[in-house]
């Protein structure tokens, strides 16, 4: 596409900015902006760390619209507080911490839910096999190890999903749980363990 | 743009070399997984449906577009292209040119990869399936099972290869198309050769020993192990068949077995005849994908023979199970155990 056709769409279709990593302002400059009500920080702001946090919640719940659902909520919350934010210390943990609030918040209501109807379900539904039929063996693997994963404690897993991808420093995951780096470390260790028993467990010699 | 990395912790958590590349093995796994996920994430659908929930303005604050209706607004989100300058530009048009010639060269050697990649096929645990093979012959999986052929099994008369090669770990019942090359079953310690029949193989490995069984229900096949020198032997009678255990072994002298049992799994069933509880256990965690301990001593178990010709259900096979051995199961958090009342 050559710039006349770009700008030949008129401004009303220019619904983004042209976001380029080096003059990239930092989050300190974006939660200042985000208080005065600055749409345009606040689209940056998602646009950075919306996917991040997606990432984090789709790792905590077993489902992706209702991932894509917990993320939007967060950043409408976040953009509802957006002139209470000034004592925030890091804006990106701040994030993180309001979509787990919502995912602790959502699996007690759905533990409630599930209470209730314990005798229509079984006790994992979810945790069936998985059915790729002609899927590679890595591919079964991947599938086992996410249902493992799944099965981990919750803190477990949340420490585990955090620091799988760089998007938050290993004192901002602490920050984010509530609880010491070293705690955080614990955590990743004794998941790591357990899936590598399960695996294992499951096929000795897939590991080899 | 995050670098994969597996975490500082491996080297002071594993023991030794191994243990560290079964951590960084898993963890490359979950990588893969967080990637698909990434991929999956459409920032700019969601921006749009955000900005419509809260009502927002669609850009910043130099040029509003308040009259656009939201709806319109959805296909047109994406990042606006910036008309700076004609060096914005031209660099543009370079990087979508090197763009092309990448993907292309990609796609290109990915070809080349693929084709020299061996096709494989999964059932997974809990899962059957059959598999038609590039020659007309079938392949049916059972449960925890993968075999892999190479790509130029048959279709290209130039250079196909001489032989019809498959590698199977797992259990598979074989139909096999009668041809002038040879057809070859490989396992981890066994190779099955045939010119056209219909066999079963069965192929574990415990205790890293790996065992394979065949049965032959119609036509001949011949079992060898895989040292040069070993001997093999030929199965053409109904119901005949012959096991490998170990890496060097040659296969037993041909014994008749009721091929109900090879028959079983196939129909949905399960069978086994004459099997120690741990040998039970472990086919029916592949049958079923469910995870099931003996928590009692295997010497204080009997061999026991089961046969379900279909529609096999685990709870009615674990209580059959539990009523011959003395045994109760229960349910754990990630499946059955097995043990004593």
């Amino acid at each position: 596409m050559t710039p006349s056709d770009a700008s030949s769409e008129g401004s009303t279709t220019r619904t983004g900015t042209l976001l380029r990593e080096d003059d990239e302002p930092s989050f300190d400059v974006l939660r200042e902006r985000l208080e005065t009500g600055d749409e345009a920080a606040f689209e940056r702001i998602f646009r950075r760390l919306s996917q991040p946090v997606f990432h984090f919640v789709r790792g905590m719940v077993q489902d992706e619209p209702l991932a894509q659902d917990i993320t939007q909520d967060t950043f409408a919350k976040l953009w509802s507080i957006r002139d209470r934010i000034d004592a925030v210390d890091s804006l990106r943990a701040y994030v993180f911490q309001m979509a787990r609030n919502r995912v602790y918040n959502h699996q007690r209501d759905q533990q409630v839910h599930r209470d209730n109807e314990e005798d229509l379900r079984e006790a994992h539904p979810e945790v069936s096999p998985p059915a790729p039929d002609e899927a590679l063996d890595a591919d079964l693997l991947r599938s086992l190890l996410e249902q493992w994963v799944g099965d981990l404690p919750d803190r477990q897993r949340e420490a585990l999903t955090l620091r799988r991808r760089k998007d938050l420093s290993h004192d901002e995951i602490a920050e984010v749980m509530g609880v010491s780096p070293n705690t955080v470390n614990n955590h990743i260790v004794r998941a790591m363990d357990a899936l590598r028993d399960r695996l294992r467990d499951y096929r000795p010699d897939l590991l080899s | 743009m995050d670098t994969p990395s597996p975490p500082f912790l491996f080297d002071e958590l594993a023991d030794d070399d191994d243990e560290q590349r079964e951590y960084e093995r898993i963890w490359r796994l979950l990588r893969r997984s967080d990637k698909e996920r990434a991929d999956a994430y459409d920032v700019d659908e969601e921006w749009a449906q955000l900005a419509d929930r809260l009502d927002l303005g669609t850009a910043g604050a130099d040029d509003t577009a308040s009259d656009v209706p939201p709806s319109s607004r959805r296909a047109q989100d994406r990042p606006a292209r910036s008309p700076d300058s004609s060096a914005v530009a031209r660099r543009r048009r370079w990087t979508r040119a090197l763009t092309v010639a990448a993907i292309v060269l990609c796609l290109v050697g990915g070809g080349v990869l693929w084709w020299s990649q061996p096709a494989s096929m999964t059932a997974a645990v809990g899962e059957r399936t059959t598999v038609a093979l590039p020659d007309g012959s079938t392949v049916e999986l059972n449960g925890g099972t993968t075999i892999e052929y190479p790509r130029g099994f048959s279709s290209f008369p130039l250079i196909g290869s001489s032989i019809r090669e498959v590698r199977l770990e797992g259990e598979a019942f074989f139909s096999v198309v009668e041809s002038d090359r040879p057809f070859r079953v490989t396992t981890p310690n066994a190779r099955v050769e045939v010119l056209g029949t219909e066999f079963n193989v069965r192929t574990r490995t415990q205790d890293d020993t790996p065992q394979t069984r065949v049965a032959v229900t119609a036509g001949t096949v011949q079992v060898a192990g895989t040292a040069p020198d070993a001997k093999s032997i030929v199965l053409d009678e109904r119901g005949e068949t012959s096991e490998v255990s170990g890496g060097d072994a040659s296969p037993t002298d041909p014994t008749i077995a009721d091929l109900k049992y090879v028959q079983a799994w196939r129909d949905g069933g399960f069978g086994l005849a004459e099997a120690s509880l741990l040998t039970i256990l472990r086919e029916l965690e592949y049958r079923f994908g469910t995870s099931l301990r003996l928590g009692v001593p295997v010497s204080e178990t009997d061999t026991m023979t089961l046969h379900y010709a279909r529609d096999a259900r685990l709870e009615d096979v674990l209580r059959d199970v539990c009523i011959v051995q003395g045994l109760t199961y229960r349910e754990t958090s990630q499946g059955y155990e097995l043990v004593r009342d």
